[in-house]
């Protein structure tokens, strides 16, 4: 038998965790759906035109894919962070590289499916606007955006791992603390760098993003970097924390 | 079946659970795992089926080593445990998506179980109170026909008719390639039903024997208040006299109480262990 992966134990999980989800991923996509429609509508009324611009719908879309990622995602979150009551899917005859692989697809895959289908369906209804496609076919074009996504929702995923209890709050509480340092070093590494600019504060340079004063190149790259390899990276050590898990 | 040798297991570092723990667990029997609150019945059996890690030691179960939690070990044992949730299926739509995974699942056998305890198998879930949903489990463990089979606390939660049917569902499921292994603190509930008992206290097993075994040494019996007897390894009062353990000096027939058992293993802890290390010196 092979005990890494067999296409039937792969169905069989998929369609196990799929059947499981169904609802929370249905009413969570109805809840997505309402949340952008809404936004859109109360635009429209309160510019009091016909139609919004492109850029400022793009830049909620974007900005709310994160918090609909995790919300999507909180089913598979929630089985791994709890204890008692889903110890026996543990002992369900299938791999760790099952898992990840089941986990992997339902979470970045069909969940950027459903989220594009949502933003095209609001997209249609009220602006009858195809431009949004642009996006989704362009998928490398717009590769760092992606990245990042799946690298915070792959953070999720881990903390979903360590935290055995409110795993989505911790984490996320956890990721802002993270931030919130990383951004003090930054900014004490960046009075280093610019020794002319006397006296910057927290907030005069943004890690990875751009700022009045720039940032240098090579920060730039090592942002990019982190994003690309850390999604992967994630993914694979989520691999190794499922196998190890106890319960 | 399960081998378990010098295991050591503790959640806390200062405050070892299991330490140099050495058990066999042969299969063709329905083992019962006993012991006080807290002495690691529940942790065994989850280091038995790869749910948790040895510190120390080692386990061999089904001759897979649990902590890898293969593929082709976990689809030969089935666990039933103590508190659990269950998805929003109908009992139906469960053994629709569960029985896959397990390649010796007779659905007729399931069915068979169900109707025994009275449970229709188009009702939905959720809709079933803690000890139906527990039947649902039991019939659906069964019917994996895995070579292991744990539940713990498997009747708790079940009506006083529910767990004569228990009795006599489980009676019939055992053949020579299973292992069942049954945690509980209702003992009497496995009146009848198990052949070899495990006692676990303070980080080892203190007895681990076949139900003949221990009927061999020990002889339970009713003792009026006039009568008397040498050698009481514990008694109990009742209003027609004592009910008493003695060593089987005399080679009696007698029939296992497994609470006098467990409350006579206590009370002389050494004699009980001593008796059982001698047996084949006798």
């Amino acid at each position: 038998m092979n005990d890494m992966f067999s296409l039937k134990r792969f169905g069989l999980l998929f369609r196990e965790q799929t059947s499981k989800n169904l609802k929370i991923f249905l009413m969570g996509s109805v809840l997505v759906f309402a949340v952008l429609f809404a936004v859109d509508l109360i635009s429209l009324i309160g510019t009091k035109s016909q139609t919004l611009k492109f850029d400022f719908r793009i830049g909620y879309y974007s900005v709310f894919i994160f918090p609909a990622a995790i919300l999507l995602s909180s089913s598979w979150f929630t089985f791994l962070s709890k204890k008692a009551p889903e110890t026996g899917n543990l002992l369900l005859p299938v791999s760790a590289f099952e898992r990840i692989l089941v986990s992997f697809i339902i979470n970045v895959i069909i969940f950027s499916i459903i989220y594009f289908g949502i933003v095209l369906s609001v997209e249609l209804i009220l602006f009858q606007d195809f431009t949004i496609l642009h996006y989704l076919t362009h998928f490398f074009k717009y590769r760092t955006f992606y990245s990042a996504l799946f690298f915070i929702q792959s953070i999720f995923l881990i903390g979903s791992l360590i935290f055995k209890k409110a795993a989505i709050i911790k984490t996320g509480f956890s990721l802002f603390l993270f931030y919130v340092f990383i951004q003090l070093i930054y900014t004490l590494l960046m009075n280093l760098v610019f020794k002319d600019i006397p006296n910057l504060k927290y907030g005069d340079v943004i890690f990875g993003g751009n700022s009045q004063i720039g940032n240098p190149v090579y920060i730039k790259a090592i942002f990019h970097y982190l994003v690309y390899l850390g999604f992967p990276l994630i993914w694979i050590s989520s691999y190794f924390k499922i196998k190890e898990k106890q319960v | 079946m399960i081998e378990i040798n010098e295991l050591a297991f503790s959640y806390k570092k200062k405050k070892p659970l299991f330490n140099h723990l050495n058990l066999q667990l042969p299969s063709g029997r329905i083992h019962g795992l006993l012991g006080k609150n807290g002495a690691g019945k529940t942790t065994l059996l989850k280091l038995i089926s790869g749910l948790l890690f040895p510190n120390n030691g080692n386990i061999k179960t089904l001759g897979f080593d649990p902590s890898k939690r293969k593929p082709g070990m976990l689809q030969d044992i089935y666990f039933l445990f103590e508190e659990f949730t269950l998805p929003d299926f109908s009992i139906q739509k469960f053994k629709d998506v569960y029985e896959g995974f397990y390649p010796n699942f007779i659905e007729n056998q399931f069915n068979e179980y169900l109707n025994e305890f009275e449970i229709h198998d188009n009702e939905k879930l959720n809709s079933l109170s803690y000890g139906q949903k527990k039947k649902v489990l039991i019939s659906f463990g069964l019917a994996t026909n895995t070579k292991l089979l744990i539940m713990d606390e498997p009747t708790n939660g079940l009506d006083i008719p529910s767990k004569s049917q228990f009795r006599k569902i489980m009676a019939g499921a055992i053949d020579d390639n299973k292992c069942v292994i049954i945690s509980t603190h209702q003992v009497r509930d496995l009146d009848n039903l198990i052949d070899s008992i495990t006692i676990l206290d303070q980080q080892d097993v203190i007895l681990s024997e076949p139900i003949e075994n221990i009927t061999a040494k020990l002889c339970f019996k009713a003792l009026s208040h006039n009568e008397k007897e040498e050698n009481i390894l514990f008694s109990e009062s009742s209003l027609k006299g004592n009910w008493i353990v003695v060593e089987n000096f005399h080679n009696e027939e007698s029939k296992l109480d497994i609470e006098m058992l467990f409350n006579a293993t206590f009370a002389n802890k050494s004699r009980i262990q001593n008796l059982f290390k001698n047996k084949n010196t006798r």
